[in-house]
């Protein structure tokens, strides 16, 4: 394939619920498209092959490293990315959960680790520690704060269960 | 002096919140419109020398900006190819797809030469010379030997350039040793330095200046070693790294050195001066692995003792895999692992010697305790042996022989110092500590008294390292600013790689001042708007920025409490800073506003800001034993750590790993950020537990394991730590009795997991990783492999 044969589609995807057309070329994947075309670059690159979790996103509630999909294949989804978390600068129970336990340190993998905690919380309101690490076990911590995290996540927990409790 | 606050709590993260948010901009978030992107074609040779080149396809395709090789750009690229992954030539284009059609338009021909692939290799005589009429094995330049040691000071006063660092008489400590203990060959497999954040950097000429977009370490210090190798004159160079995803050492950027890891900001620098447009250069995580820094050792160490376990001579023989270049940034801090500072009470007698050894695979360098873990798992299995062998206990043992505050330091830096003090240590309060967690007195057990199928291991190890590099060179900058509102900034280009620094030094600034930590800010991310601040490495940052930042801060509060002390009318010194303004100490009635004080009239008139600055050249200003210039304190990195495991002796596989890190951190500044730093320790399970090898395809020199699936780090399922923060404060090098943490808690780990692993198998495993099959071996289950001893 040369330049002047790129295959484009526009396609419409849905990021932290709202909608928006984007020209596409098939071979891009998700993070690529969330940080070069929509300027989301919380999502975080770092193998680019599924193995560290940095650039976990949510695809309808479900954990997902964006580097493994298409941007192609996700019209008609609702994708939250880390952006998509603090509302109107008030931030999510789980950011505030990973500020007080210093859930980041290089702070690198701190998107990626949120996305997957979120994921698990929706799933799991009340996850246990073998839960926690289970959900956790494919993002990397390289400064390896893992206990910190794992705090955060159980903070989270009890933040968003006492939440739910006042609604 | 003044009240802690901030000090001593684990206030909010500095930039903690646009961490979580998404919104921090790590370099590779800034995207600058029409920016050009790079790809490096890469040596698939060990060893090779490039005959010809011919990129006219490459240049003539779509899209092509810039090829780039040894023939326009020999300050980047060279013709002889020293491992697999060495530059060859890089393409710069409109997309990455079209840089990496380029790279097949690209024809090279290559004369293939012959190679060595490992340290063993590579010492037998007569092996393949990796750079042709050099020897691959020499030593370490910066040897010497001290001697002449004063009987009231106890600092040598002499020290010679010899062959090994020494002091003593090594003969003579062997010949009255009662017992000698000596085990050769112990291996660190050859792994690579880790970060998160692959490396790279975005380059944009505004017209005026190159601005570099990076991570960094020490912002200056590579600001000024790139504008070097690009020939330009350093005002013209802007370095900007506001973020950087993690270091451990392994981003520290010598663009001088083109052995060392740094041709993503040659390449972009270069390609934007020359087409001056906006370039891109980022390595995937595949080039991470073939060129991030290395380590990989063998140690030799012999021991001697008096019956009662007095630890009098000490000798290591340390062969260090410098790869392909290296030698010039050498872990020469595997001589701390050694009598001359872990063991400095009371050896009298020690040689070390470092040897370096090229093969065809990328260079080592300084990264994630530089040196230590290393010689500390040396040293600390063979101190471990001693102690099964003596029937001492092995926590015992090394509290009877571990370092001590008001050592004699002979280990680091001979380059300034014939030898200095010891700071600080508590590594016994540490041993004390982390033995209490296990509860080893009760339920540590000597291996042959261990039966069943899973058995129980626990095992442990010390460590000492350097903090930052004393003498010249090793000094820093910072201003303070306070402004009529109240508020106050940092202005210092000290690195945070995730080790909290700007947080830390936000909090000596805000106690200093007397200010709310909240109302303190912090201007650190380009080099264009800081004063020269220190490299992070070697765990100086504490100490040399930390001296930095408090004595900035004096020096602003300084001038304030001057300004209201004239208009007061009383002596500054009878004044007080806080949030409100300032005011008599002792008459809380008598105070002045900030705006007040600078005489602020809007936009006219009086005082805008106050702006303190320091510079500190370390360890000039640090503490001196009794005031005397040259008897010097020097602050260690230092602690105990304790591992706990299960080994399934029928499959070989370890499971239940849990580490407990102690270490002296003097005053904890932050302990949640101290605590952070001690989780760290996690750095070597991977190598023990892991499969942590980078192992090459020995026909073609190919790495087999260029992923993280492959070549695996620790997630939250692996092991667990805890971390014990001992507090002993009051270390005399540092203005808030601080000491030293950081990347010391990786250094022990590997130690400590070898020696647990002895603990519940009863049998020595010398080669990383322990894999189950080296288990199973061991353990007489399965046959040795071919061709292994």
């Amino acid at each position: 394939m040369t330049q002047n044969e790129k295959l484009t589609k526009l396609i419409q995807l849905t990021i932290n619920g709202e909608s928006r057309p984007l020209l596409v070329e098939a071979h891009w994947t998700l993070s690529k498209v969330l940080r070069n075309d929509c300027g989301h670059t919380g999502t975080k690159e770092a193998c680019n092959e599924g193995a560290c979790g940095s650039c976990t996103v949510l695809i309808d509630d479900i954990a997902t490293p964006a580097c493994m999909v298409l941007a192609i294949e996700q019209e008609g989804k609702n994708i939250e990315t880390i952006e998509g978390l603090s509302k109107d600068g008030q931030l999510h129970p789980i950011q505030e959960a990973w500020l007080e336990e210093y859930g980041a340190q290089c702070g690198f993998c701190s998107p990626g680790m949120i996305m997957s905690t979120k994921g698990l919380l929706i799933k799991n309101a009340n996850p246990t520690d073998d839960e926690i690490k289970e959900a956790l076990g494919g993002n990397l911590c390289i400064c390896s704060n893992y206990e910190h995290i794992i705090n955060a996540v159980r903070s989270a927990a009890r933040k968003m269960s006492k939440e739910q409790a006042n609604v | 002096m003044f009240n802690t606050k901030a000090v001593g709590t684990a206030v909010r993260q500095k930039d903690g919140r646009p961490r979580v948010t998404g919104e921090a901009k790590f370099y590779a978030d800034v995207l600058f419109p029409n920016m050009l992107q790079t790809r490096i074609l890469r040596s698939p040779y060990p060893a090779a020398d490039i005959v010809s080149i011919d990129t006219s396809e490459a240049e003539a395709l779509a899209g092509v900006r810039l090829v780039m090789t040894y023939k326009n750009f020999p300050k980047a690229f060279r013709d002889t190819l020293y491992y697999v992954g060495d530059l060859v030539a890089a393409v710069v284009a409109d997309d990455e797809t079209i840089c990496e059609e380029a790279l097949e338009l690209i024809k090279v021909e290559y004369t293939k030469k012959k190679f060595v692939l490992s340290l063993e290799e590579a010492i037998e005589p007569g092996s393949t010379q990796v750079f042709e009429g050099v020897e691959n094995c020499h030593d370490w330049e910066f040897h010497y030997t001290m001697s002449d040691r004063d009987p009231e000071t106890k600092l040598f006063k002499t020290k010679t350039q010899t062959e090994s660092n020494a002091f003593g008489d090594i003969d003579k400590g062997f010949a009255e040793a009662d017992v000698i203990v000596e085990q050769k060959g112990i291996k660190y497999a050859y792994c690579k330095s880790p970060a998160m954040e692959p490396r790279g950097c975005s380059a944009n000429f505004d017209g005026n200046k190159l601005n570099v977009y990076t991570h960094s370490q020490g912002l200056h210090d590579e600001k000024l070693c790139l504008a070097q190798a690009l020939d330009i004159d350093s005002h013209l160079l802007n370095y900007v790294s506001p973020y950087t995803g993690s270091s451990f050492g392994g981003k520290n950027a010598f663009p001088l050195d083109r052995n060392i890891a740094s041709h993503y900001l040659m390449i972009a620098g270069l390609a934007t001066l020359h087409l001056r447009k906006p370039v891109h250069c980022g390595y995937s995580r595949e080039e991470e692995m073939l060129c991030g820094w290395s380590r990989g050792s063998i140690g030799d160490v012999k021991l001697g003792f008096k019956k009662d376990g007095t630890m009098t001579t000490m000798d290591f023989f340390h062969w260090q895999e410098a790869g392909s270049g290296g030698d010039k940034y050498p872990p020469k801090n595997a001589v701390l692992a050694t009598g001359s500072v872990l063991y400095s009470h009371n050896v009298e007698h020690q040689r070390s010697r470092i040897r370096y050894v090229h093969t065809n695979r990328f260079c080592c360098g300084g990264w994630q305790g530089y040196g230590v873990p290393e010689g500390t798992y040396a040293v600390e299995t063979t101190v471990d042996i001693a102690a099964y062998e003596m029937g001492i206990d092995p926590v015992e043992l090394r509290k009877k022989n571990c370092m001590r505050a008001g050592d004699v330091d002979s280990g680091w830096d001979p380059l300034t110092y014939k030898s200095c003090y010891i700071s600080s240590s508590g590594i016994r309060d540490c041993l004390d500590a982390g033995a209490k967690h296990v509860d080893w007195k009760k339920t540590w057990e000597h291996p042959n008294k261990k039966t069943g199928r899973i058995r129980h291991g626990m095992g442990v190890a010390i460590f000492a390292m350097a903090a930052g590099r004393p003498g010249p060179g090793n000094s820093s900058e910072a201003m303070v600013k306070i402004f009529p509102d109240g508020s106050a900034a940092l202005v210092c280009a000290i690195a945070d790689i995730g080790q909290g620094q700007h947080t830390v030094q936000t909090q000596i600034v805000a106690d200093v001042l007397g200010l709310p930590y909240e109302k303190i800010g912090l201007v650190c991310h380009d080099t264009d708007s800081t004063p020269f601040a220190t490299l992070v490495a070697g765990s100086c940052a504490t100490w040399i920025q930390g001296w930095t930042t408090y004595g900035a801060a004096m020096d602003a509060k300084r001038q304030v409490l001057e300004l209201a002390a004239d208009k007061l009318n009383v002596a500054a010194d009878e004044l007080t800073m806080d949030e409100h303004g300032v005011h008599v100490t002792e008459d809380t009635d008598t105070k002045i506003s900030f705006s007040d004080a600078f005489g602020t009239r809007g936009h006219y008139g009086g005082i805008h800001e106050v702006i303190g600055y320091h510079v500190h050249n370390s360890p000039h200003a640090t503490g001196h034993k009794d005031g005397k210039a040259d008897q010097i304190y020097i602050p260690k990195e230092k602690g105990a750590q304790f591992i706990t495991m299960d080994v399934d002796t029928e499959t070989g596989i370890i499971s239940n790993v849990h580490v407990v890190m102690a270490q002296n951190v003097g005053k904890a500044l932050n302990p949640k950020v101290v605590e952070g730093q001690l989780l760290g320790s996690r750095h070597g399970v991977e190598n023990g537990l892991l499969a942590n090898d980078c192992i090459v395809d020995k026909r073609n020199g190919w790495l087999m394991t260029p992923n993280w699936v492959d070549y695996r780090h620790t997630t939250a399922m692996d092991c667990d730590v805890t971390p014990l923060v001992i507090e002993k404060p009051g270390d005399l090098s540092h203005p808030l009795g601080a000491t030293a943490c950081g990347e010391g808690a990786a250094c022990p780990t590997l130690a400590s997991f070898s020696n647990a692993l002895y603990n519940a198998i009863g049998v020595r495993i010398l080669e990383t990783p322990f894999t189950p099959d080296k288990i199973l071996t061991a353990l007489g289950k399965i046959p040795a492999k071919k061709g292994k001893k």
